[in-house]
């Protein structure tokens, strides 16, 4: 589902300097993003420049994009930041993110149109200078059917507690399955 | 003029939009998941070398350890979330 921006306090400061962000991005170089790991949701197309990835500084990037890094320096809880670029004809898959209890915020910077975000059962546009902030465990997907690339500033921050639902356990197998079968021998 | 080229011709992706989309809840064979698993070794490694400095990367490393020994103990049982 997606969430009514003005609750985070942090929003109104992005928007208001999403150029000065947007004139950083423009003075990176292709070789500078990296396609995200995940190329069975999107085959190609999916690239990204970080800021911070899972709490840790990317420094380099940082250093190529000061002005940014002091933007999302500020936003309380802040785990994850960066450009993510999505190239003409690109469709991400649905999926769901991890269940750590964060929400994902895109500022919407270079937006073409036709271009979407699905989460759950709704779907919205991005908008250049204006903020979406959404629950990333829920089912979403996004495609860029659009003429130009779309990019987006995206930040993960954890969610103020009592937002978000609390997440049922894993049912799928892998590791957590092994640990609850090894618990088992323990008793 | 930007160095990153934000009007570049349509592409067409290689996942063509009529197909259905991967479904990441689906069972996944032992090749495909060493496949995706080397996708996530080489972008952790593009990373590292964005870092900056070694002591950069020996904080990164320090941090991550201690991040993934903490996130198996909670698994586990042995300590609580927060």
């Amino acid at each position: 589902m997606f969430y009514n921006c003005e609750q985070f306090d942090f929003v109104s400061k992005l928007e208001s300097n999403w150029q000065i962000i947007r004139d950083e991005l423009t003075h990176l170089r292709e070789k500078d993003f990296i396609p995200w790991p995940e190329r069975y949701l999107y085959g190609k197309g999916w690239n990204t420049f970080g800021l911070y990835a899972f709490g840790v500084k990317v420094g380099k990037n940082c250093t190529l994009c000061p002005e940014t890094t002091k933007l999302v320096e500020q936003i309380p809880d802040l785990t994850s930041a960066g450009f993510s670029v999505l190239a003409p004809g690109t469709h991400i898959a649905p999926h769901t993110g991890y269940p750590d209890g964060l929400l994902r915020c895109h500022l919407g910077l270079v937006v073409p149109e036709d271009c979407a975000l699905r989460v759950a059962d709704q779907t919205k546009t991005w908008t250049e200078g204006k903020c979406l902030v959404f629950d990333d465990t829920s089912e979403h997907e996004a495609w860029n059917r659009g003429a130009t690339t779309r990019v987006v500033l995206l930040i993960d921050f954890k969610a103020p507690i009592g937002l978000l639902p609390v997440p049922e356990q894993s049912k799928q197998p892998g590791l957590p399955s092994i640990f609850g079968f090894l618990r088992q021998f323990k008793k | 003029m930007t160095d990153l080229n934000l009007s570049q011709e349509p592409k067409q992706s290689s996942r063509n939009r009529e197909e259905s989309p991967a479904s990441a809840s689906a069972y996944v064979p032992l090749g495909e998941a060493i496949k995706r698993g080397w996708d996530w070794v080489v972008f952790s490694w593009s990373m590292l070398q964005r870092l900056g400095s070694f002591q950069e990367v020996v904080r990164t490393f320090v941090t991550v350890i201690s991040l993934l020994t903490k996130r198996t103990l909670i698994q586990w049982g042995l300590l609580k979330k927060g």
